[in-house]
């Protein structure tokens, strides 16, 4: 009998709505607070991880430039260096020799910025892959064998008419010798999710090179997804010597 | 008193409404979570080789030498250890995978890192940089449809994973 009387002082229906809709209101605030919340930190996660990105890959060409015995002039770059075909819009950005410590031949090194070939695992909407073209010994770029390359030499010795896709393709060869000669290395990406806008540039100034990358983050749609500010902060510069003689 | 409250219970059509409504909640329930659950296994161990991958190449950085990560998919564990992949030590501490060969398999077809002795290692190098790019593509046994991947695609090293559904690649974020 005491149970009944209890369970029959209960609430209202009307009581009972109120209460969930309170419920609810309360509910939907918290929840999109949260959602909002984490959104922000996955962002703010994305933003940071793309700076560390871009200061690994800036250091990663600065190591690799430590090597350089010439560096092309930019306005020189599109004619002395390989064309590529896979990928979009390729652009060389960087391109030196250096001297393989093992072989001790000449080798020419090329940064591109491109576009996500197709097919493959990369994001883009720009990228900076790395190619290296080794000589052998019959086509040594090294002319006088003084074991330094001059500005003539450097720029004597290109693999001109090469289309590098899957494997190299020279037409012509600066050498004399056949294309066999070249061994090239496949083109790999270095740094992904790169901006459209000047992804990478490098201004060669006397004995300086100033490299800026910029990064970008895009969703699926390829729209971006940072604000103006954020894209400022994914910004990043390196100046380093070169040994041009 | 007992008498009463006994007759006063549900009706038959009230039974019968809660019942379609519990089995179709649970229909939708399994409708959703079922794959999601069947993944769970693939995920783990994709999230694990993941880890253990970036354990690895912050190892490398930290102490500015070489480190070698190592699967061994016949045994279904991995390890780490510094140096080159021929370093391997003979008392290599290994880690166990979360799920079994016959659950998880390692689809050679489809994983491009290097082997040595049937193992499939990654080098970094002191700067926690890669000289070659590659990936690991896992398949889940008790269904096709479910495949990840574990790779790296940049010289700097990054380690991402992505999920197939169907033959559709998935970005990190979309891996259940």
């Amino acid at each position: 009998m005491r149970m009944n009387l209890r369970s029959r002082g209960g609430y209202s229906l009307l009581e009972l709505l109120v209460a969930a809709t309170a419920a609810v209101l309360v509910g939907t605030g918290i929840t999109v607070g949260l959602v909002n919340f984490s959104q922000r930190n996955i962002r703010e996660t994305n933003v940071d991880q793309e700076q560390i990105n871009l200061r690994r890959a800036l250091h990663y060409i600065g190591e690799d430039f430590k090597s350089n015995v010439y560096v092309y002039p930019t306005a020189l770059l599109p004619n002395r260096v390989p064309t590529f075909s896979d990928g979009g819009a390729v652009v060389p950005v960087l391109g030196f020799w250096q001297q393989n410590p093992v072989t001790n031949r000449f080798e020419q090194v090329v940064y591109y910025s491109m576009s996500p070939p197709a097919g493959s695992s990369l994001f883009g909407p720009r990228l900076v892959s790395r190619l290296v073209v080794t000589f052998d010994a019959a086509s040594n770029p090294d002319a006088d064998n003084n074991r330094f390359l001059s500005s003539t030499e450097a720029e004597a010795s290109v693999p001109t008419s090469c289309t590098v896709a899957a494997a190299v393709v020279c037409t012509v060869s600066p050498f004399g010798t056949p294309p066999a000669s070249l061994s090239v290395f496949n083109s790999q990406a270095l740094v992904d999710r790169l901006s459209t806008d000047g992804a990478m540039t490098a201004a060669v100034i006397s004995n300086t090179v100033l490299l800026t990358m910029t990064a970008d983050s895009n969703d699926l749609a390829g729209n971006s997804l940072l604000s103006d500010i954020e894209k400022g902060q994914l910004r990043q510069q390196l100046s380093t010597s070169m040994r041009n003689r | 008193m007992m008498r009463r409250r006994t007759a006063r219970g549900v009706s038959f059509l009230e039974l019968l409404v809660t019942i379609v409504i519990a089995v179709i909640l649970t229909a939708m329930a399994v409708f959703v979570l079922g794959p999601r659950l069947q993944n769970q296994r693939l995920q783990s161990v994709t999230d694990a080789i993941e880890l253990g991958l970036q354990k690895t190449q912050l190892q490398a950085m930290r102490q500015a030498r070489a480190w070698t990560f190592a699967l061994d998919p016949a045994n279904n564990r991995y390890t780490m250890f510094a140096g080159l992949p021929a370093a391997l030590p003979v008392n290599a501490e290994w880690v166990v995978l979360p799920a079994t060969a016959q659950q998880v398999q390692v689809v050679a077809a489809g994983s491009t890192f290097a082997l040595d002795n049937n193992r499939y290692v990654v080098t970094f190098t002191d700067q926690g940089f890669v000289s070659a790019l590659g990936r690991l593509q896992l398949l889940n046994q008790g269904n096709n449809q479910l495949q990840t991947q574990v790779q790296i695609n940049q010289l700097i090293g990054v380690v991402e994973k992505r999920c197939i559904y169907e033959g559709n690649i998935q970005g990190p974020e979309r891996c259940v």
